[in-house]
């Protein structure tokens, strides 16, 4: 091609490309002026706060609920994981779907740390006003954000961190993992339980430690010298260190029944390997597990026993309808921070979900072994078998309406662990009835009840005691930094 | 078939320009292909569209693309191929994150900016030295020494980041974040920073001053056409080809600085894979403006608007994480190609037997 063909090409191009782009410029242009009345919104809260400010700050800003809610939701995985960020996307979907008339909803996924702060900037940009950033290592830079964005609603899961225009939200499932762990006890052979977590934050701890806790509480009525390796990946999503993290605690501790932090399913594929192998007689002792996050039990038909399951929908049904209400705005999320149990459904305990809506809470194979193997409950001194005692912890889990209210704000967590109470009668010359009922707050009974005894998992010379009879309560929880002591952190792989 | 050197080389603005143009059409029809039709080139117009004229969003990515790329620029002026951008870039950032976290100047945040600027540019223009150093006194070519270089620094952050600097609270494999007063400004409606706005003019214009008004300037210019004019002159080769890459370490340093304290705020394990990897882009920044300083800015803002249609693409809900990696990379795929079809032509001689 001489100088006169490549230029004229490329003038043809040119007009081509900038005909095009000027067509879909038009376009979004439209499209923009279409989304004007929010533009309005906007501008109104702008003046209003300015107004407040002006008048010596305080409450009574007025923000009035767009028309149309656009909700930005950013992963920290892939959607693909079928695990945490694939979970969330469900409850996005279903909100979506719930919410039709006025909610549109987008998501990015595979945000590093690094790139979330453009991936809001670019979100507030085209107008999405609820942004939900679903990492704990996103927390700093929401807040930041929350301070750049006055006008936008930020939530921030799992983190702890809050302004008036970021709240917090969460759904726990020590309680499962504990249900988990009286499986897990009755299940190992080997006498070796593992765990593969991504982090050690306070939240994988906690589970960890309920799992380790649920396990020795049965074990230890088999005469098994329960022992819970952990072994820290470094990443939430890395299906390769997880599987080979699993081998390792398969092969090198003799681990038979597994739980795990991680949101592929990379170690469910691997149990399922290892079991099948294992009933094959190729192997001397199989790799139970317990799925993650997600109904992993399609993953590893033979080797998942349970799990646990999350309902984010429940959430974000409830966060996206108070928005929607007016109830929540831009300055008033200071004390907003969900922390879901068993009892209000965010959780779920179960490794499938059947076509009709129904739960598995336990693979049917294991069903007939977990019958067998008696036990004594040492909440009421029975006889009973493991599959009862599971099943008894997860109903008195289940029942515990009054502290669902509790569990929204984070003013009222300390109520959390109250047990029991007795109101007082209003004349106490008259009888009442009701003054002599036990009212229960919580549930039952907690895992976490005193007499407990652990070691710090940053300094394991500093011993932590819980004594007899002392229930932890939300922040004790929350913070947990220390493991109890048949816990054997084998430290980062 | 035998390629030729032209007689008369294509005119020099068309390259960069068809790069783009070409290098987006075949970007299109790969994520057209890749993603099944879900992607289609509307998609990706309405995309640049949205990403180059929202200047608010792109300023961040384009003043560091800027400082950057004229980092690069003060080196490629003299023929130095500085592949070392990466390298530089995160020796600033750690000595940055150094001041900012460990070092005490905290309290001030005018103080504390400052050295983190000053304390980069050292770094940078160290870690530029390192590769300087072999080149002008062994004539040890720099581009694999410098290339390198980026892998040993993404290393040594990476062993100081999961190390000593690891935050204790939860143990993720990252420093904490640097305190607020040494964050640098944000300006309000914009992803830019005031300290980096300023960074960016101020460096532009010395960088301009040098080759218009120094001798130096004018040095690292000859070194390219004829280091032996040089020589004759009684001016040393080594110390201009050591000026040209330290300038260049030191300019690229500040950027690692400007990045921490305007965007990322902490560092975070492991670099390799959460660099913004300006130092590469930049190269792509330098050669689009053909070695002219006046067009750095013109390269930058169009990867950078692309950089956010990249992003923006991915909000759409329809691309993955790698959307911007392919504009990129098409870009200068076809930037290498035609530079070298600019010079030469390729004639197809038909044998007659």
């Amino acid at each position: 091609m001489d100088v006169k063909t490549l230029t004229g090409v490329f003038i043809i191009l040119l007009i081509i490309v900038g005909v095009a782009a000027f067509y879909a410029g038009m376009m979004y242009g439209g499209g923009q002026a279409q989304t004007a009345p929010g533009g309005t919104v906007t501008t109104t809260v702008t003046r209003t706060e300015t107004k407040t400010v002006t008048a010596g700050g305080g409450g009574g800003q007025v923000w009035t609920p767009p028309e149309t809610i656009k909700a930005a939701f950013v992963y920290v995985g892939p959607i693909g994981d079928f695990g945490w960020s694939y979970m969330h996307d469900v409850g996005r979907r279903v909100a979506e779907t719930v919410y039709k008339d006025w909610l549109k909803t987008t998501y990015v996924e595979s945000v590093t740390e690094d790139k979330l702060g453009e991936t809001i900037d670019n979100l507030v940009s085209q107008g999405y006003s609820v942004i939900f950033t679903t990492s704990f290592e996103f927390m700093d830079k929401t807040i930041e954000k929350g301070e750049q964005y006055p006008n936008v609603l930020f939530f921030h899961c799992s983190g702890y961190k809050r302004r008036q225009n970021v709240g917090t939200y969460f759904a726990d499932l020590y309680q499962v993992y504990y249900l988990n762990g009286l499986i897990a006890g009755a299940l190992t052979k080997t006498e070796n339980i593992g765990y593969v977590a991504g982090y050690t934050t306070p939240e994988v701890i906690r589970h960890i430690n309920a799992f380790a806790i649920g396990a020795k509480e049965v074990g230890e009525q088999l005469g098994k010298d329960i022992k819970v390796h952990v072994i820290e990946i470094g990443a939430w999503f890395a299906p390769d260190k997880a599987r080979s993290a699993a081998e390792t605690l398969w092969k090198q501790y003799n681990v038979d029944v597994l739980a795990f932090t991680e949101d592929s399913t990379a170690i469910l594929e691997y149990a399922q390997e290892i079991t099948k192998g294992y009933e094959e007689g190729k192997y001397d002792h199989p790799l139970y597990v317990f799925s993650h996050y997600s109904p992993g039990y399609i993953y590893g038909p033979d080797a998942v026993v349970s799990g646990q399951i999350v309902r984010w929908e429940l959430i974000y049904l409830d966060i996206l309808a108070k928005i929607k209400a007016g109830i929540y705005t831009p300055y008033n999320l200071g004390n907003v921070d969900y922390w879901y149990l068993l009892n209000s459904g965010g959780v779920e305990f179960g490794a499938h979900i059947y076509k009709n809506g129904t739960v598995m809470h336990i693979n049917p194979k294991f069903i007939q072994t977990l019958k067998s193997i008696m036990v004594t409950d040492k909440l009421t001194g029975k006889k009973i078998s493991v599959y009862d005692l599971v099943m008894s912890r997860y109903e008195m889990f289940k029942n515990a309406p009054l502290l669902t209210p509790l569990q929204l704000t984070a003013v009222t967590h300390k109520y959390e662990n109250i047990g029991k109470i007795n109101i007082p009668p209003v004349n106490p010359s008259q009888p009442d009835p009701y003054s002599k009922i036990d009212i229960y707050i919580s549930t039952y009974w907690d895992p976490f009840t005193g007499p407990l005894s652990g070691y710090v998992k940053d300094n394991p010379s500093q011993k932590v005691t819980i004594p007899e009879g002392q229930r932890l309560g939300h922040d004790d929880l929350w913070e947990m930094n220390w493991f109890v002591d048949w816990v054997v952190y084998h430290g980062a792989a | 078939m035998v390629i030729v050197r032209r007689v008369k080389p294509l005119p020099y603005w068309i390259v960069p320009v068809l790069a783009l143009v070409v290098g987006l059409l075949i970007s299109m029809i790969i994520l057209y292909v890749m993603s099944g039709g879900v992607i289609t080139p509307y998609d990706i117009l309405l995309s640049i569209y949205y990403g180059f004229t929202n200047v608010g969003l792109l300023a961040k990515t384009f003043a560091l693309l800027v400082i950057v790329g004229i980092g690069l620029l003060v080196s490629f002026k003299g023929a130095i191929w500085n592949i070392g951008g990466e390298g530089q870039f995160y020796m600033g950032v750690m000595l940055a994150a150094w001041v900012a976290l460990f070092s005490g100047f905290a309290f001030n945040g005018f103080i504390a900016k400052t050295m983190m600027i000053l304390m980069a540019l050292l770094a940078g223009g160290f870690w530029a030295l390192l590769a300087a150093l072999p080149r002008a006194y062994l004539n040890i070519d720099e581009v694999p020494v410098t290339l390198m270089m980026n892998y040993i620094a993404y290393y040594i952050v990476n062993y100081i980041t999961i190390g000593e600097w690891r935050e204790k609270q939860y143990g993720y494999y990252r420093t904490v974040t640097i305190p607020e007063s040494t964050m640098f400004q944000v300006i309000d409606g914009t992803t830019i920073t005031l300290e980096l706005l300023i960074l960016m003019i101020t460096i532009f214009i010395l960088v301009w001053l040098m080759f218009k008004y120094t001798s130096l300037g004018l040095r690292i210019k000859v070194l390219s056409s004829n280091p032996n004019l040089l020589r004759s002159s009684g001016i040393s080769v080594q110390l201009t080809i050591l000026m040209a890459l330290l300038l260049s370490g030191m300019i690229i340093g500040m950027a690692g600085a400007a990045y921490l304290g305007s965007v990322s705020h902490n560092i975070s394990y492991p670099v390799e894979e959460k660099t913004p990897g300006y130092g590469y882009t930049g190269i792509l920044v330098a050669w689009l403006s053909m070695l002219e300083l006046i067009a750095v800015p013109i390269a930058a803002y169009i990867i950078g608007a692309l950089h956010t249609a990249g992003i923006n693409i991915q909000i759409m809900g329809v691309g993955g994480a790698a959307v911007v990696n392919v504009f990129i990379g098409s870009i200068l795929l076809t930037y290498a190609v035609l530079i070298t079809i600019s010079e030469y032509k390729i004639k197809i001689i038909v044998k007659k037997r």
